[in-house]
């Protein structure tokens, strides 16, 4: 009995008799640990991919990427033409316009986080809605690379600065000036002139007094 | 969903529309995991593999189709007629997958329970500092990991349940084979914890 009470100052007398298995896996451990001497995870690195087997793998659903025309491409149809080269400029602002044209859900999700729920115009961050505006504007330029529903994004997103406290950077005179060359371009589609017209035109006139003040 | 008032937490999933099926039947894995006082987490290799009891169909809304928890197949009217108490060892899921999926050469520990492994730390690792908020000593906390498998051979959590030793008998924890060869330490469990000390030891920590 003296013994029993007095149990957890000893250590056990033969702890090393106890052979039963054990079908518990540690799988993470922390320093000090009872049964680990040092900390240890079995966590797998984040670059696993979520199939195990490579080819039951699933394509991950991006956005259609635009259809450029490639470097080493024979021409237009009957190959009278060949296709000029591609600078590296060019090349690179294709990957820019890319990267816009894929990202424009992201930024006009961004874009009603952002000015949803701002109160004042001391709240909205100018330069940065500036800054995603030209993105949206300039993926609006080829209107023929954007699958429906990116147009659809893209001028929700135009929708949604001209609704919100941030609406007067739309009057900014770097702004204007893209809207009315999109405006005066050739590919323009309705849908665009409707967003960029009728909500442009739907913004009080103090905004455009205020910007040029 | 009615019956729930306007501020209640909801958690929205994806459904997993093409599963792994045993004989055409969906089931989910369920696999339990031990946290103890100093985080140190073990991972009970057993797990087993709880049936639905009727035919998979997505377009069957019956809800014995479609969930594979004990608590609501129980009542089903083919509770019981596939598999006894709905619930498999994780062999016959070892045995499926190299039937079915012989040309992938898809091993179960490789394959899906590293990959359940993964899951388990990921919530650990989110859930960490809520765990033992008092730093009670010599406590360990028991939870239950239930996991879906897809045709693609991906594992997806489906949910983690926090059991109360307290309130849950250790039957309930296991399937009928594996609690006959646990009975004799699950006897001795029951007889200790039947004194006054351990009762209250168990109550403290769960």
């Amino acid at each position: 009995m003296f013994e029993i009470a007095l149990d957890p100052i000893f250590p056990p007398k033969n702890p090393k008799k106890d052979s039963r298995p054990n079908d518990f896996e540690l799988i993470y451990s922390e320093q000090g640990a009872a049964r680990s001497d040092k900390p240890f995870c079995m966590r797998s690195p984040f670059s696993n991919s979520v199939y195990p087997i490579k080819a039951l793998e699933q394509v991950s659903r991006k956005s259609r990427a635009p259809n450029f025309p490639s470097a080493d491409s024979k021409g237009v149809e009957g190959g009278e033409l060949p296709s000029p080269q591609i600078t590296a400029t060019e090349r690179a602002n294709q990957t820019t316009y890319v990267n816009f044209v894929n990202n424009i859900e992201s930024l006009c999700k961004s874009l009603h986080a952002h000015l949803n729920f701002k109160t004042s115009k001391a709240l909205v961050d100018t330069g940065n809605l500036i800054t995603q505006i030209n993105k949206v504007l300039h993926v609006l330029e080829k209107p023929e690379l954007l699958s429906p529903i990116q147009l659809k994004i893209a001028c929700r997103s135009i929708d949604i600065v001209s609704r919100s406290i941030g609406q007067i950077v739309l009057t900014e005179h770097e702004i204007v000036r893209k809207i009315a060359a999109l405006l005066n371009s050739q590919q323009v589609h309705k849908e665009i002139i409707h967003v960029l017209v009728i909500k442009l035109l739907s913004l009080p006139t103090n905004n455009l007094h205020n910007s040029h003040s | 969903m009615s019956n729930k008032g306007p501020n209640t937490y909801w958690v929205a999933q994806k459904y997993i529309e093409k599963p792994l099926l045993y004989n055409e039947r969906k089931f989910d894995i369920r696999i339990w995991v031990l946290v103890t006082s100093k985080f140190d987490v073990y991972f009970y290799k057993h797990g087993y593999m709880r049936t639905s009891s009727d035919s998979y169909d997505l377009k069957n809304a019956n809800n014995y189709v479609h969930l594979t928890n004990n608590c609501l197949q129980q009542h089903g009217n083919n509770y019981s007629k596939w598999e006894e108490g709905n619930t498999l060892s994780l062999d016959s899921l070892r045995r499926m997958l190299k039937e079915k999926y012989s040309k992938y050469n898809v091993d179960l520990e490789k394959h899906v329970i590293s990959r359940m492994k993964d899951l388990v730390l990921d919530t650990f690792f989110s859930w960490k500092k809520n765990l033992n908020p008092n730093n009670r000593k010599h406590c360990f906390e028991l939870f239950g990991y239930d996991f879906l498998i897809d045709e693609d051979i991906r594992t997806w959590l489906l949910e983690v349940i926090d059991i109360s030793l307290g309130q849950k008998s250790l039957q309930s924890l296991f399937f009928k084979g594996q609690y006959e060869s646990l009975s004799g330490h699950s006897k001795q469990f029951h007889q200790r914890a039947s004194s006054k000390d351990v009762r209250r030891h168990v109550r403290n920590c769960t």
